[in-house]
């Protein structure tokens, strides 16, 4: 089992798309518990990537690869985390998006997935994801929590904008806002009145727990 | 150019390159401004001018309207420093100084910017190589006026740079100059594409590029540490352009921290080196020029 996990991560890791879909098929039909070789295998290997991009040994290239790999290997995986999910009732409904104007996904990407395999609905919105429609899919999808994330200066100040289309729409008091991206920060998230901010994936996690419990 | 545009009013979501037409006078003036501080090279306002990023922002055909003028605007302001300027710069005049130093004037040269297409290649995009390569050669097939350099900057992936080079070899009469942007991480200087500086500019010099060199991302500090690198790899002209610090967040809008005359040691400490050309990207305004100018008259 462990084997398996850790060829799920290195899949990932080493961006080889073949193998990761291959896998998670594997992971389909052996019935492995879905959520762990999502956690302990794939988004380990994502982890991993994002570890070696701080470190300098990853650049975007590899970054991507991984990306994309991650992506293929939960296509397969996603009827049954869909399945799951509704076996068990789901933490809350998460819209998630990069903000208008800026079209950096991964870490949102990861975030979305991390959220999804620690048992949210996960409704993913994008990237470029004008400010209208976080509040549009918030309202039509009952949202509990809103995620937004950037990656340029110049684009998170779009997090201020929702916040405050979500007041006029009435809805602020509905949902819960986390913020996230390299420019953020918990002072960013405190001046724009969002209820948190989280630096990775993993305290994402923990954030809507705590958020929404 | 873009900290100074800022400053006058614009805002994210319009093109620099529009104020080349809408609000011509004012690219001149922070033209005038650059040279009256002692620029000797002032880049144009065409950063963003290929044509797929002057369409995405629905002025259609302009481009080359919009180049063309940036060009003229920048060729205005130099022919208007230099008219009836026999001498040059005098920073101890500036400053009150009675005995007042005489320097030629010289030549001041307009350079013309060209800055990424936007469009990503593989893996992190679908662009073609000959795809961006049209791209630089249509923003330079529509400028109808004459110009003295070519910067070709801010480039973060080398095949993207290599495709401008390959344009502006073919189209332009004048020299290219091709200059990157890194960052710093533990490993040494790299794109975030992953190509690593002293390979690059290497690479950069054996495609024809007539200066190397890096801009944007760090500020002077790091650019020595990068310079020194710089410097080793290659005989050519090396050009290095940092930013003003590092932008931090302040009403929405990106706020640079560093004092000119920090900056203008950090510029003499490059040209110690032996980097032939300093310039200042994001954050630097006329104000980090002179004091350069002043630094320079010390020495």
């Amino acid at each position: 089992m462990d084997d398996f996990l850790t060829q799920c991560k290195q899949a990932v890791l080493t961006g080889d798309r073949e193998r990761a879909v291959q896998l998670a098929r594997e992971g389909l039909d052996g019935n492995f518990d879905v959520l762990d070789v999502i956690e302990n295998g794939f988004s380990q290997g994502i982890r991993r990537a994002g570890e070696l991009w701080e470190s300098g040994e990853y650049f975007l290239p590899e970054l991507a690869f991984s990306a994309e790999t991650m992506k293929a290997a939960m296509e397969i995986l996603r009827p049954a985390l869909l399945s799951h999910l509704s076996k068990e009732k789901s933490k809350g409904i998460v819209v998630i998006g990069t903000i208008q104007g800026d079209i950096h996904d991964i870490g949102k990407t990861l975030v979305a997935t991390m959220l999804a395999a620690n048992g949210y609905r996960v409704i993913d919105l994008g990237a470029d994801v004008p400010y209208e429609r976080f509040v549009e899919e918030a309202k039509s999808l009952e949202a509990d929590l809103v995620c937004m994330s950037a990656l340029l200066t110049t684009t998170m100040v779009g997090h201020k904008e929702v916040i405050q289309k979500l007041k006029d729409a009435g809805l602020r008091d509905r949902v819960k806002v986390l913020v996230g991206g390299a420019p953020t920060s918990g002072a960013w998230a405190n001046e724009i009145g969002a209820d948190g901010y989280a630096e990775n994936a993993v305290e994402a996690v923990h954030m809507a727990d705590a958020l929404l419990s | 150019m873009g900290t100074m545009l800022i400053a006058k009013g614009l805002r994210p979501g319009r093109p620099p390159e529009e104020w080349n037409r809408e609000h011509p006078s004012i690219v001149r003036d922070v033209h005038s401004s650059y040279l009256e501080a002692g620029s000797e090279v002032i880049e144009t306002n065409t950063f963003g001018g290929t044509p797929s990023r002057v369409r995405g922002f629905g002025l259609d055909a302009a481009a080359g309207e919009l180049n063309t003028a940036g060009v003229e605007l920048a060729r205005k302001a130099v022919s208007e420093f230099l008219s009836g300027r026999e001498w040059g710069f005098d920073p101890n005049a500036a400053s009150g100084s009675s005995t007042r130093e005489r320097v030629p004037i010289g030549r001041r040269f307009v350079a013309v910017s060209l800055g990424p297409t936007g469009k990503m290649l593989p893996p992190v995009g679908n662009a073609g190589e000959a795809e961006i390569r049209e791209e630089f050669a249509g923003q330079l097939q529509g400028i109808t006026v004459e110009y003295d350099l070519i910067v070709i900057e801010t480039m973060y992936d080398v095949r993207e740079a290599f495709a401008a080079l390959a344009a502006a070899k073919e189209l332009a009469t004048a020299p290219v100059a091709v200059t990157l942007t890194f960052n710093k991480n533990p490993r040494g200087f790299f794109t975030i594409m992953g190509d690593e500086a002293a390979r690059t500019v290497r690479r950069l010099e054996d495609a024809g590029a007539d200066v190397v060199g890096a801009n944007c991302t760090i500020a002077s500090a790091e650019m020595i540490e990068l310079g020194r690198i710089l410097r080793g790899s290659t005989g050519l002209p090396v050009l290095c352009q940092p930013n003003a610090g590092k932008p931090r967040v302040e009403d929405g809008t990106a706020v640079y921290d560093q004092a000119p005359g920090d900056f203008a040691r950090d510029a003499l400490l490059l040209f110690e080196m032996g980097i032939n050309a300093v310039g200042g990207c994001c954050g630097t305004t006329p104000a980090f020029v002179r004091e350069v100018s002043v630094e320079m008259s010390k020495r």
